[in-house]
């Protein structure tokens, strides 16, 4: 197995190359250059270009972006254009908020969306499965730049339990994580409630009923293993993306993640933050890929890595 | 016990209620004053901050030669006084013994220490064309420094306002940082810095003035008008200048315990021609245009009253404010004669339809498309068909300095000197070489700026600005707008802040928390 990841890690190299190449060029394809932003509308071309040269912009971009890759192999990221930090202290300084709040959203999001897509299937065409729907729909259909307003507004401003915003106590991560876990609990809900359909329908699953085996028994030990194939894939979309940077979600909570620090990067055409935060979500990506494939072998034996 | 499906959800529900123990009403700290900005600085350094946040935060925590004041006059404040030898040559006598906050001396080698490496040809900064003027910098002594420029420049003085860091820093292309703890000579100095927070402590050993009454300024950075609005209103925060939209900024005004007050500031709006446009090159009709304007209802209805009208370039308290200057009132009869006359020219191209159809150019920002349509709508009753084009800001950009757009609105914010007048409407001054962005040139004018910008005396240098902003009102390659209003909101125990017109922070010195 050690051997399967090891190469798909190696695969996932040119992979990340294309996306840092991509990336590279494109955004120097955008109107706008970060010598304007530093020096502002009232600067003079001398400075402008003096400027350009001092920050190596004035070489052909292919010499840009090898010397680029170069400093990558060394592990050097370059220094941020505007602030003069190193991208990678910057990077290291944003990725830990961003994986937090990532998992607790992954895990908020499952303890109430598994409960809930179960007792879904198991009660499929009842009350208690319409209740789950109407709940998935109302989760999907509130987007986060609303349900973190609006939480800001009940349980901050007119009730008082907790801080607007910021990453200071732990209260200060029920509002944002509960904003990102709602939409991805209520995706969630769904797909728990459809794998499970599918495989209470099973035959191995009558016979295990027709045993006498009791029913958490019967969900737990022998449906569910089943059915987690769908929820893992999501999970590990979901997970991903949120690792990418939750940005209104981190704009709403002041959270100091990716999400804000790539936003910002863009807007001030800052390119070697660009480049690190790109290379930092290909990554993510590629290893939260691997991950699931992994878990996909422990929750199902019959899936083997190749 | 086994766990069942409905642990996790308890857990949760369980966690969520222990979060309630969030203190409400803490007992505020009344020597912390809490404000919000909407970024991070960029640089810490102040000969690298080019950006606002940093400039303010350069402002609170070093001093410099010169500094504004609350209405953005030039006053000294390591500078005890100032004269002109001649044109060419400023002599500045320093404040005697002021100190870093370690206890060293800032002399004039200090200074010079600093302009030195920001005039020099190799220095890295980005500030560094504001002193390419500077032939060389002799401080003959302890308290006197002598700058000798290249060409006579009377707003050059204006430019001496770079925060003074101490010699064994300002000689090195290392960008500073708070991990390099450098003394400050400012009112406070910066003892830590997050993305979301700074923390700013009192300068015990301030000597250019009254030291700060607070003890501690905290820098929140808050990205979202809404959680600024949020804070505020909660008490998390004392005071937000700018950062709340207008409409809710009178929303939290009826609120007991927030004050909001407002002054304009050193900014003007306006309408702007591109001068080479074979339709709008012509007078009547811009002028048309301006008197078609109705700029009290759009103050009124979209900037909410938080602008005052502009008449010129600079605003009634500026200095340079010429009272013979007006811009157009709203006049629809005089509009409609002025194009009446216009389709009767046989050299403009008017369509046979008689509707004359003009491009305006606008950025994706919500306040600045609701005045173009607002425009559209106005010139709409003249029979001007305007479409508006949105686009982002640096295409925006890109296509206004190419000369790709007719029309277009900005405003020019910050500005002190009249020089202004020069970066915007002298031909030496179109793109890429400066912001005359609709290309208008008269030879007379371009005389006029030249002479003002060399002419030391205030008297003289002042009845040439006015002569400049004569012909400029008579040519309109601009139709002055308004000036915004900058605002502030703040707890009502809050005391002491004063609005500074360029939107700096300098009276955070004097608040306090009653």
């Amino acid at each position: 197995m050690i051997k399967t990841i090891s190469l798909r890690l190696l695969f996932a190299l040119p992979l990340m190359l294309s996306v840092l190449l991509l990336v590279g060029s494109l955004i120097h394809l955008v109107p706008g250059n970060p010598v304007d932003i530093i020096l502002g509308d009232m600067a003079s071309e001398a400075d402008k270009i003096k400027l350009a040269t001092t920050l190596g912009l004035d070489r052909p971009f292919t010499e840009q972006i090898s010397s680029y890759l170069g400093g990558v192999f060394k592990g050097d990221l370059g220094i941020s254009l505007l602030s003069k930090e190193s991208v990678v202290e910057l990077l290291v300084e944003r990725i830990a908020p961003t994986v937090q709040l990532a998992f607790l959203a992954v895990a908020l999001a499952l303890c109430v969306a598994m409960p809930l897509g179960i007792l879904s299937a198991t009660h499929a065409h009842k009350p208690a499965d319409y209740l789950s729907v109407f709940f998935a729909l109302l989760g999907i259909s509130m987007p986060t730049f609303w349900t973190g307003p609006v939480f800001v507004l009940i349980f901050s401003l007119y009730l008082g339990w907790l801080p607007v915003s910021e990453k200071q106590s732990w209260q200060s991560y029920i509002l944002p994580t509960a904003t990102l876990a709602i939409p991805l609990a209520a995706i969630l809900t769904r797909v728990t409630r459809n794998a499970f359909l599918e495989v209470l329908k099973s035959d191995f699953l009558r016979t295990a009923r027709a045993k006498g085996l009791s029913p958490p028994k019967i969900i737990l030990k022998h449906a569910a293993r089943n059915a987690l194939l769908p929820i893992i894939t999501v999970v590990g979309l979901q997970f991903g993306a949120l690792l990418t940077g939750a940005v209104i979600t981190e704009k709403i909570f002041d959270w100091p993640g990716m999400g804000s620090l790539f936003l910002d990067a863009l807007n001030n055409r800052d390119y070697p933050l660009i480049q690190g935060c790109v290379l930092f979500f290909a990554l993510s990506y590629t290893l939260v890929n691997t991950m699931i494939d992994i878990i996909y072998t422990v929750a199902d034996p019959r899936v083997q890595l190749k | 016990m086994k766990p069942n499906f409905y642990t996790c959800p308890l857990i949760i529900a369980s966690l969520l209620l222990l979060g309630m123990a969030h203190p409400k009403n803490a007992t505020q700290d009344t020597n912390t004053i809490t404000i919000a900005w909407d970024t991070k600085p960029r640089s810490l350094d102040p000969r690298y901050a080019t950006d606002a946040n940093s400039q303010y935060l350069e402002d609170l925590t070093t001093c410099s030669l010169f500094t504004f004041d609350a209405n953005g006059e030039l006053v000294g404040e390591l500078a005890e006084s100032y004269t002109w030898q001649n044109p060419l040559e400023l002599h500045i006598a320093l404040k005697p013994n002021i100190v870093f906050s370690d206890g060293s001396p800032v002399a004039s080698n200090t200074v010079k220490s600093l302009y030195d490496y920001l005039s020099k040809e190799k220095s890295l900064s980005p500030r560094h064309g504001a002193f390419t003027n500077i032939k060389d910098i002799v401080a003959p002594s302890p308290n006197h420094l002598i700058f000798k420029l290249k060409e006579a420049d009377a707003a050059f003085q204006s430019n001496l306002i770079v925060g003074i860091v101490p010699l064994k820093f300002s000689t090195s292309d290392q960008v500073l940082s708070v991990k390099d703890q450098p003394p400050t000579c400012g009112l406070f100095s910066l003892v830590s810095i997050t993305p979301t927070e700074m923390i700013l402590t009192k300068n015990p050993s301030y000597s250019l003035g009254v030291p700060a009454k607070s003890t501690r300024i905290i820098i929140k950075i808050i990205k979202d008008e809404t959680t600024a609005y949020a804070k505020l209103k909660s008490g998390e925060i004392d005071l937000v200048q700018g950062l709340i939209s207008r409409d809710k900024i009178n929303a939290i005004s009826s609120l007991p315990h927030i004050t909001v007050s407002k002054k304009f500031g050193l900014n003007t709006g306006y309408l702007a021609f591109n001068m080479r446009d074979p339709l709008l090159r012509n007078k009547n009709l811009r002028q048309a245009i301006g008197y078609a304007i109705n700029r009290e209802a759009i103050i009124k209805y979209i900037m909410q009253d938080f602008a005052t009208l502009a008449e010129q370039m600079f605003p009634p308290e500026h200095k340079y404010y010429s009272p013979s200057v007006s811009s157009f009132p709203h006049n629809l009869e005089k509009a409609q004669k002025l194009l009446a006359e216009l389709k009767k020219q046989t050299k403009i191209p008017i369509p046979s339809s008689q509707v004359i159809s003009l491009t305006y150019s606008t950025t994706t920002n919500i306040t600045r498309i609701a005045i173009a349509r607002a425009i559209s709508a106005q010139l709409k009753k003249i029979d001007l068909d305007v479409k508006i084009d949105v686009s982002d800001w640096s295409r925006f950009k890109q296509n206004v300095e190419k000369g790709n757009v007719q029309m277009w609105s900005l405003s020019w914010i910050g500005f002190k000197d009249p020089d202004i007048l020069n970066f915007a409407f002298s031909s030496k001054s179109f793109p890429p070489n400066g912001g005359n962005r609709g290309y208008f040139s008269t030879p007379i004018l371009d005389d006029l700026l030249n002479r003002g910008k060399s002419t030391i005396e205030f008297a003289t240098r002042k009845k040439i600005y006015d002569a400049a902003q004569e012909i400029i009102a008579d040519e309109v390659p601009y139709i002055y707008l308004w000036h915004e209003d900058l605002y502030v909101a703040h707890k009502k125990n809050l005391q002491g802040y004063t609005i500074y017109r360029d939107g700096r922070y300098r009276s955070l010195a004097k608040v306090f928390l009653k």
